[in-house]
């Protein structure tokens, strides 16, 4: 069963749109990620959900039933927020228990809910503080807590890892994972980093302008994005975009890149080759990702194009090289013994079975 | 060493009178008249205060301050408490429930600090004429809790606004609704620019003279009408300086006591929400 359904969602700030007929059927027990850049009205789309924002056109639904004239409180949602919004003058055991007491459970059931939570969360011996005496990632442990406490049909969370260190929200993502998987909730959480739209999403919803670009499972929108801006956003290092020249020649169907000296024709999988016959159009924008770009090993390679190697960046397990196609800068993942030299020339090598197409001017993606 | 001479030239500066009017409300009319100014009082007495306190004259109205004191009690308390909770209240919807137009409202608030009273009193005279509170304490009440309003709007607004709107937005996910979240919530918060409110509101409500001798005869008018009245019958005869002194003692102390007792929240409220925690 879904347990929210989103059908054609509008919100307009007087003349200006915000969101564009949104669409999203999610299913119980779902981990569903709002992922896009700021602005994008993710959080906007959220906050409709909890009913903080109202609905300018369109229908909200949780576990089938319409909810959009009705307030937070009669929404059976729970949500987190990025600045945890702990109520600074109670305690822990305060802050959990809150909500439950503003929906009149009796006061027994309400501490046995607390120790539950905190067993949970592993914040039982936290229960008697105030927040102020609590470290980033434990207030993060109780605004979860607090969520969880009511039991709501749908957790709602606001970005809420954006506010630790980098180092505690690797920590804090692994552990929303397994509770997630342990729990089994359904879970709506907005983010702006990608990487944790990709670890932590059952499907994720990539949004940029008011619109729904992709809405698939994480793997699926890595390999086949709709469109350049969802290749772009998805990923780091982000998609190489390389504007080139379609061409057939001795009848092979290719695109010809240049590093800046000779200008090689790279044939096409068959597949890929027919699509773009069928689109027409000479001139495309080539995308692949930086790891499908190595640098040649074979000394006579004669699909590979001799490029300028600009930069050459370590990280540990791996090496990024920054080089120039075609007049764009683009960056090659190397394995750390492999990498050549900066100011030097290399083979690069395009794995252009992996190659994605898109239309110059729309973005659309044509292969 | 020279900023402390220069600081202890000004406190002195400023204790001076209060020191002379304490000596001088200690001392025996005939000291008052015979010795300087800056002696200290020798016998001490404290018949001026016992005077000024329960027999010194207003006119013919020979009972002293007491009935004026409990007179100014009984609508400063009322007038500050209510212009401190709907200032909170205002405050609270003008950050945390926004409306069409909520800031023009606050716009408009925001002149009201800038209306000297004396444009106030013909207006306010009519109208309380009209509703039947003139020359009463209602009255009292009803004028400094409208001219309080603005004050204490814009000390509560300005404070809000530095309290995170999640927190309101995570009241409301809880289950809270506008008074709970009020009052469970934001009041508990609230407790430096409540104080700020309080010694502002009292300060100026204790103090006011021109609302107090308009607005009010006999009876019921406030203590620091009813001190002018008794150092101006007491001019009529044979000045009683110690007498006055006591009485504008007496008259001052309540906002002295208010200042000692929530000075330090003062300082803490005004400059909140500039540092944060």
């Amino acid at each position: 069963m879904s347990v929210l359904t989103i059908r054609k969602i509008n919100k307009t700030y007087g003349n200006e749109a915000v969101l564009h007929d949104i669409n999203i059927d999610m299913q119980d027990g779902e981990f569903l990620i709002l992922v896009g850049p700021s602005g994008c009205g993710k959080t906007t789309l959220l906050n409709m959900i909890a009913g903080l924002e109202s609905v300018t056109g369109g229908e909200i639904a949780i576990d089938g039933r319409r909810i959009n004239g009705l307030g937070p409180r009669d929404r059976n949602i729970a949500m987190v927020f990025q600045s945890y919004a702990l109520y600074p003058n109670m305690t822990v055991r305060g802050n959990i228990s809150f909500g439950l007491e503003m929906r009149k459970v009796p006061r027994p059931r309400r501490s046995e809910i607390v120790n539950r939570v905190a067993k949970t969360l592993q914040i039982e011996h936290l229960l008697d503080r105030k927040p102020a005496a609590l470290s980033g990632g434990q207030r993060q442990r109780v605004a979860i807590g607090r969520a969880l406490a009511r039991e709501p049909s749908l957790f709602l969370f606001d970005e809420p890892l954006s506010a630790l260190d980098a180092k505690l929200r690797d920590e804090m993502r692994t552990e929303l994972k397994i509770l997630h998987q342990r729990l089994k909730t359904s879970m709506v959480y907005v983010t702006h980093d990608q990487i944790e739209a990709m670890t932590l999403g059952d499907r994720i919803a990539v949004m940029y302008g008011g619109r729904v670009q992709q809405l698939g499972a994480p793997q699926d929108i890595y390999d086949n994005p709709t469109n350049r801006f969802v290749a772009g956003f998805i990923g780091s290092p982000a998609m190489n975009f390389i504007p080139c020249e379609l061409a057939e020649e001795n009848g092979a169907f290719g695109v010809r890149l240049s590093g800046g000296e000779e200008t090689r024709l790279l044939p096409l999988p068959d597949a890929i080759a027919d699509k773009l016959k069928s689109w027409g159009r000479g001139k495309a924008v080539l995308g692949v990702r930086p790891e499908h770009v190595t640098p040649s090993t074979a000394e006579q390679q004669t699909e590979a194009v001799s490029c300028p190697v600009n930069v050459v960046e370590p990280t540990g397990p791996n090496t990024y090289v920054f080089s120039k196609v075609n007049d764009v800068e683009i960056i090659v993942r190397c394995t750390p013994g492999h990498a050549p030299e900066a100011g030097s020339r290399a083979k690069l090598e395009f794995d252009l079975s992996k190659a994605l197409f898109f239309d110059p001017e729309t973005d659309d993606r044509v292969a | 060493m020279l900023i402390y001479a220069i600081l202890i030239f000004a406190a002195a500066y400023y204790l001076l009178p209060l020191y002379v009017m304490l000596t001088t409300s200690l001392k025996t009319l005939h000291q008052v008249n015979n010795a300087s100014l800056l002696s200290l009082p020798d016998p001490i007495t404290f018949k001026p205060w016992a005077e000024a306190w329960s027999s010194a004259c207003m006119g013919v109205n020979c009972s002293g301050l007491q009935h004026y004191f409990w007179n100014s009690v009984s609508f400063v308390l009322p007038a500050v408490f209510i212009s401190t909770v709907f200032g909170a209240l205002n405050g609270y919807v003008l950050t945390k429930w926004q409306f069409r137009g909520s800031n023009l409202f606050f716009g408009l608030l925001l002149v009201g600090t800038f209306v000297p009273y004396q444009m106030f009193l013909l207006p306010m005279a009519w109208t309380l004429g009209k509703i039947g509170l003139s020359n009463s304490i209602g009255g009292l009440v009803l004028v400094h809790s409208v001219y309080g309003l603005a004050f204490t709007t814009l000390f509560c607004r300005n404070f809000y606004v530095s309290m995170p709107d999640e927190l309101v937005k995570a009241a409301r996910v809880d289950g809270a609704g506008f008074i709970r979240i009020f009052w469970r919530i934001v009041l508990p918060l609230s407790l430096p620019i409540l104080m700020v409110s309080i010694i502002w509101q009292f300060t100026q409500i204790w103090n006011d003279f021109l609302f107090g001798i308009v607005f009010t005869s006999g009876t019921h008018q406030p203590i620091t009408v009813a001190l002018y009245n008794m150092v101006d019958t007491s001019s009529t005869g044979i000045k009683r300086y110690n007498v006055d002194m006591a009485g504008a003692v007496i008259t001052a102390l309540p906002t002295f006591i208010i200042y000692i007792l929530a000075g330090r929240y003062f300082v803490r409220g005004l400059t909140a929400g500039s540092v944060k925690g």
